[in-house]
């Protein structure tokens, strides 16, 4: 292996080497290397096993359109597989492995793939594996997964960060070529706010591959960088959406040995630009001959690229093709850096040619060599010996970002090119992006394009350059070259070869779109960025058309993959999303709870004690003690809303079934909220605390729903009504006290009467606290006990909860948690979401009285009496006990018919909601069966389809404490 | 016991404070106090100048929504005093414990809060407000400087907001405290 | 990925802020026969083309907006409060 470091030049720091390795070689580089140049650098042309018939290949381009030089990069949880090795910086201790070999990649067994090719042609899975079908999923695709692929994905966590962010600016500037640094120079001289990205490294595009032009770009990068323009370099722009903001993925540290935690590792840019200006280049087209992927066998501007960054020689002998002058000014360089060109091949015309190579018009017939290239045959013509070719088959515009909202490349003869429409709707396409070719003249484009785009928003504009002549004229692409029928590759990435793709033509599948479902041409990371526009001029010959006439595959963000790390930003872990805490959060962890995730918030379960050995065994504990004397819950998750306005009542009138109109002041009521459809959407009390002011409470669950179905009501239906809404969850720390004992209890901190005749069941009014401060007080139980609800502004909550818990200690109060809660509400009947599942209407639970026969109009109402919600033998609320009461019943277990086999048909209901209630000593369910409130006493069977369990129970009323309320009403 | 004067816990009580990142102050975090903060509401269009009094500080005045603002910092007057005083026309929502506030401040504050909210800073002026998200969090956005914000949000994810505030501040070097 | 729509009162604002509802339909009467119930909570169009829909803009001023828009190409027409126009 040899150096083929030039002794000068590139825009490298030789002053330090960066160590590194391939497939486990130490080999070395310095600043300003990516690992594609510092591997040439150390003579490894081989750098990958093809997809599919593993062949040897080496890099065909220096930058983003890489089809072949795919590795892994990194260790453990940095791994990561298909980077191009092109477009990643070189840094200290980079390790690098090649994909998609077996043992190595220059002993690869599964290069016999190559011998089996005739089997392996195009569509050739939809042919071979057909039979027997059962075959495909379990012997026929994971063989051909092992054998064909890329990269291996880690399983390890990512120890990176990655984040989000948005940028807005008067004009975007999409590439920092000459183009785009002219368009970024003429908007910042004019004052406007300017984004310059660029996926490379470096700024400059095309000017970094030409050293004559590094003064001058040296220069502007210095005034933009005065001027304040946003430089983002590493940067690359993938995607246009609507409102024109594009999405930008920032490589912030993936070019650094030892990233730093208070970093991101990759930045997810959403730009809101006022204009943007395309200004993306053009990539050189590879040529389609026998044999054009052999290592040594690159692009010319990839060559180029390589020669001056880098001062990296591609080989020692460099035949160079070319269809235009790009071909012709390479050699020049060449052989002014003393490099010999073996020959130059022209195949269109060239200018006059004075170098030393010989000059050769004719195509390339076969180029030949396993690993490295050795020579090049000229069809018709002499072979010539060369371990590197430079291939120029002309230019194709990058257009992708400017059809990603749905504009179609059309086909310029003039530029024999796609050209996306050159002006839409913010944004406008500069330099070789356009189909211009040369500095000059894309300098001056740039900056009569920037000029333009800021004329659109109402900003003056002095171009910073002027026209100037393009320096080459437009070639029409090649399509495939030579006579010989061996595999002149077309998707390098895909290894889809002319030949596959005149089969395709020649089955049917000549359409663009469908010649590449057909062979996989145009798929996978690159997406025929190389490869698509020789496919189209072959497609166009098969079929005796134009490629206009084929067209091109539809292009879609993103421009090239981007990590899921970087869409998913800081959404991870910990931080998937935000965690809600309860005002007494504080006070229920210093009592030891244990917290529940109930949607974002944590709520507290239940309270473990010294001794207790199990959740339940804490759980009947706090049911008994608030049965037999009080307990205190967190219920702050419950949504409250304050209501205001003089047609405040009316309004919550319309929005629940039963009336609100004439609720006393001071009381509160229990309502249910009913959707359009009629079925029931949510429950909870509303209180008038003041004529014209209610504060209503929701399930926690749908705090935020009922708020923006209240705020819909009063905004979109009913305009007309004065009312205003403010949503209180987060204000109030809200506590239920339930519990015989509970009055007593709560009369040491409330200076005010709480006497069943001053407090009765359903009151609801302000009170002041003992320690000066003001509460809400709520008589309402959904425990079935004697039972308040207080809230207090939120600060205050442990304070007060604090005070109670003390207030009641000889009574021995208790904190109990979600769960006892659960408990308690099962036993009294009372519903959840569990019951309220969408599917039921306040009938099947027992409160079809509670619908307000006599208002004209609520939401719900016209839609309630249909037939079907009022058939006797819908699902309807009932109670279940099982006959063994050792048995345990488990919620979504079905209720059969005594006797009745378990099958659909015979389906009665499910149990909706269990628990085992310690007051009654078993299990106890609620469901919703057929017909189920005339079927109290039935005998049924529960079935427990997951623990095929069939269980003799008996239907009875879902009220299992308290069926008189005389303890509510205490 | 229920005889003792009851105490105000603040929500970012035991939030976490000092320097956290890379040196150099780009951003500086502090919890503000939770002394007033009252939603006024009123039939869009309503002038809010009556408002204003009730309210102090940079910006005591901060619109979330046609015919909704909050009241910040004290003023005048009780809230029970400016209820009556301001009746029919404008109903108040107590929430001073409902929302928390923060102030962000510095170098970076904004690239900062870039990372969350997708209004265009530039565009808003000092002693303006909006309604966004920052993140998964809806917050009220307030400019009190040049280089100064302040954000209101729920009570329940203060302290989720805190915590994402410094993590996404630590490039910039940020300083987390109490007020 | 990401697009603004333009709140009439906030200006500017990423699409997730808004939470869209579905088609702009009025109510019908309080006494209009069940049918029209029927269609009114259960029909659809489904057009190619303009739009007119109920946005919520949930996470900026809470107000429901009508946003008319292009279902194919995404372009939207006009965007006004709900409670614009009507009594
Ligand atoms: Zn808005």
């Amino acid at each position: 292996m040899t150096s083929h470091r030039l002794p000068t030049g590139g825009r490298l720091d030789r002053s330090r080497r960066v160590e590194f390795s391939f497939d486990g070689k130490a080999l070395h580089g310095h600043p300003g290397d990516t690992l594609a140049s510092a591997l040439l650098a150390n003579g490894q042309r081989l750098m990958a096993r093809s997809f599919k018939y593993h062949r040897p290949r080496g890099v065909i381009t220096a930058g983003s359109a890489e089809p072949n030089a795919l590795m892994t990069i990194g260790r453990e949880g940095r791994t990561e597989p298909n980077t191009r090795a092109t477009m990643a910086e070189l840094y200290q201790w980079l390790e690098a492995n090649s994909q998609n070999r077996w043992p190595s990649l220059d002993q690869d067994i599964g290069a016999l793939n190559g011998l089996l090719s005739r089997f392996l042609g195009a569509g050739f899975y939809y042919k071979t594996f057909m039979w027997p079908a059962s075959f495909w999923e379990k012997v026929y695709e994971p063989i051909i997964r092992r054998a064909a692929g890329l990269g291996r994905a880690t399983t390890l966590q990512d120890p990176d960060r990655y984040e989000k962010t948005w940028a807005h600016c008067d004009l975007l500037v999409i590439g920092g070529g000459a183009a785009g640094l002219a368009a970024a120079l003429t908007a910042a001289r004019a004052g406007a706010s300017v984004v310059l990205a660029d996926e490379g490294m470096e700024l400059g595009g095309g000017m970094l591959s030409d050293p004559a032009s590094w003064p001058q770009l040296a220069e502007i990068l210095a005034e933009l960088a005065t001027l304040g323009v946003r430089l983002l370099p590493r940067t690359t722009v993938f995607g246009w959406y609507d409102g024109n903001v594009f999405g930008a993925v920032e490589r912030v540290q993936k070019h650094l040995a030892v990233p730093s935690p208070d970093a991101p590792i990759e930045r997810l840019w959403r730009i809101a630009a006022r204009q943007a200006v395309l200004a993306s280049g053009a990539e050189e087209r590879p040529m389609v001959f026998a044999g054009n992927d052999i290592p040594g066998i690159m692009t010319a501007s990839a060559t180029a690229s390589y020669l001056h960054r880098q001062a990296v020689a591609p080989g020692k002998r460099t035949a160079i093709l070319t269809q235009g002058p790009a071909g012709f000014t390479l050699a020049a360089q060449m052989e002014a850096l003393g490099l010999e060109v073996a020959a130059l091949v022209s195949l269109g015309n060239g200018p006059a040619w004075q170098g030393k190579a010989p000059l050769i018009r004719g195509i390339p017939g076969k180029a030949i060599g396993g690993k490295s290239l050795k020579s090049l045959q000229i069809e018709g013509g002499p072979r010539i010996e060369a371990d590197a070719i430079a291939m120029s088959g002309g230019f194709s515009p990058v257009i992708h970002l400017a059809c990603h909202r749905g504009a179609r490349p059309v086909w310029s003869d003039a530029r024999h090119a796609f050209l996306a429409p050159s002006e839409q709707d913010g944004l406008l396409i500069a330099g070789a992006a356009a189909g211009l070719s040369g500095h000059a003249a894309c300098l001056g484009d740039g900056a009569a394009r920037a000029a333009a785009a800021l004329a659109r928003i109402g900003l003056r504009a002095e171009p910073a350059f002027g026209p100037a002549p393009e320096d080459a004229v437009a070639q029409a692409p090649l399509g495939e070259l030579g006579k010989t029928k061996a595999k002149k590759f077309v998707d390098y990435q895909n290894d889809v070869h002319a030949k596959d793709l005149t089969l395709a033509a020649a089955e049917g599948y000549a359409d663009a779109e469908l010649a590449k479902r057909y062979t996989t041409s145009g798929m996978a990371t690159d997406q025929g960025k190389l490869g698509n526009i020789n496919a189209a001029a072959i497609l166009a010959k098969a079929r005796g058309t134009t490629i206009a006439a084929v067209g091109l595959t539809t292009f879609r963000p993103f421009y090239t993959p981007v990590s899921f790390g970087a869409l998913a930003g800081t959404s991870r872990g910990h931080d998937f999303q935000p965690t809600r805490l309860s005002p007494l959060h504080g006070w229920a962890k210093t009592l030891g709870a244990e917290f529940v995730e109930t949607g974002l918030w944590l709520r507290s379960a239940w309270f473990p004690r010294a001794g207790e050995t199990g959740w339940r065994q804490s759980v009947d504990r706090e049911v008994l003690t608030v049965r037999r004397a009080a307990g205190l819950c967190d219920v702050s998750t419950l949504g409250k809303i304050e209501i205001f306005g003089t047609d405040a009542a009316e309004f919550l009138n319309r929005i629940y079934c039963n009336g609100f109109a004439k609720l006393p002041v001071g009381r509160a009521r229990y309502g249910l909220m009913l959707r359009e459809d009629g079925f029931i959407y949510d429950d909870g009390t509303t209180s008038r605390l003041a004529t014209d002011h209610f504060y209503m409470t929701t399930t926690t669950a749908l705090a935020a729903g009922v708020m923006t179905h209240l705020e819909f009501c009063a905004q979109a239906l009913w305009p007309d009504l004065d009312v205003r809404i403010a949503s209180a969850t987060d204000q109030w720390a809200q506590m239920a006290i339930a519990g015989p004992m509970a009055r007593q209890i709560l009369q040491r901190i409330v200076e005010a009467d709480l006497s069943n005749e001053a407090f009765p069941f359903m009151a609801a009014r302000e009170v002041p606290l003992k320690g000066g401060i003001m509460g809400r007080l709520f008589r309402i139980s959904f425990s079935g006990e004697l039972a308040y609800e207080l809230a207090v502004p939120a600060g205050y909550g442990e304070a007060v909860a604090d005070a109670i818990m003390a207030a009641g200690a000889p009574e021995g109060i208790c904190a109990y948690g979600a769960e006892a809660l659960a408990v308690l509400r099962i036993e009294k009947g009372h519903v959840t979401h569990a019951e309220i599942n969408g599917t039921v209407v306040p009938a099947d639970l027992g409160m079809g009285k509670m619908v307000s026969p006599v208002k004209p109009d609520f939401i719900g109402k016209h839609l309630l009496h249909r037939e079907g919600l009022t058939d006797p033998q819908r699902p309807q609320l009932v109670g279940v006990v099982p006959l063994d009461p050792a048995t345990p019943l488990r919620t979504g277990s079905h209720v059969l018919a005594k006797g009745a086999a378990a099958t659909l048909e015979n389906d009665q209901g499910y149990l909706t909601s269990t628990a085992h209630s310690p007051h009654l000593g078993h299990s106890i369910a609620l469901a919703l069966v057929a017909g189920g409130s005339q079927r109290h006493g039935e005998e049924v069977v529960v079935w427990d389809g997951l623990n095929d369990a069939a269980i003799p129970a008996r239907l009875t009323s879902p009220v299992f404490i308290d069926p008189k309320n005389e303890k509510l009403h205490a | 016991m229920p005889d003792t004067l009851l105490t105000a816990r603040p929500a970012l009580a035991n939030a976490a404070t000092g320097h956290f990142g890379l040196p150099g102050a780009g951003v500086t975090l502090t919890a503000l106090p939770e002394d007033r903060l009252w939603q006024a509401l009123a039939r869009p269009g309503t002038d809010p100048a009556p408002l204003l009094a009730y309210g102090a500080g940079p910006c005591p005045l901060r619109s979330i929504g046609p015919g909704q603002w909050l009241i910040v910092g004290v003023g005048t007057g009780t809230l029970a005093e400016a209820q009556a005083a301001l009746a029919p026309g404008f109903a108040l929502s107590d929430q001073t414990h409902g929302r928390v506030r923060v102030s962000l401040s510095g170098p970076s504050a904004a690239d900062l809060l870039a990372k969350g909210t997708a209004v265009n800073l530039a565009l808003l002026p000092e002693g303006g407000a909006a309604q966004t998200l920052f993140g998964h969090l809806g917050i009220t956005l307030a400019r009190t400087g040049p280089e100064a914000f302040e954000l209101a949000v729920l009570r329940g994810f203060a302290l989720s907001l805190w915590d994402e505030l410094i993590l996404l501040g630590r490039e910039y070097g940020i300083g987390a405290r109490a007020a | 990925m990401a697009s603004l729509i333009p709140c009439p009162h906030c200006g500017p604002r990423p699409k997730e802020e808004f939470t869209v509802r579905g088609a702009v339909l009025p109510r019908p009467a309080a006494d209009a026969p069940v049918e029209e119930w029927q269609a009114h909570v259960y029909l659809r169009e489904n057009p190619r083309g303009d739009y007119a829909e109920h946005w919520h803009h949930s996470g900026g001023c809470r107000r429901w907006l009508v946003v008319k828009r292009n279902t194919a190409t995404h372009a939207v027409h006009s965007v006004t409060d709900a409670a614009e126009g009507r009594p």
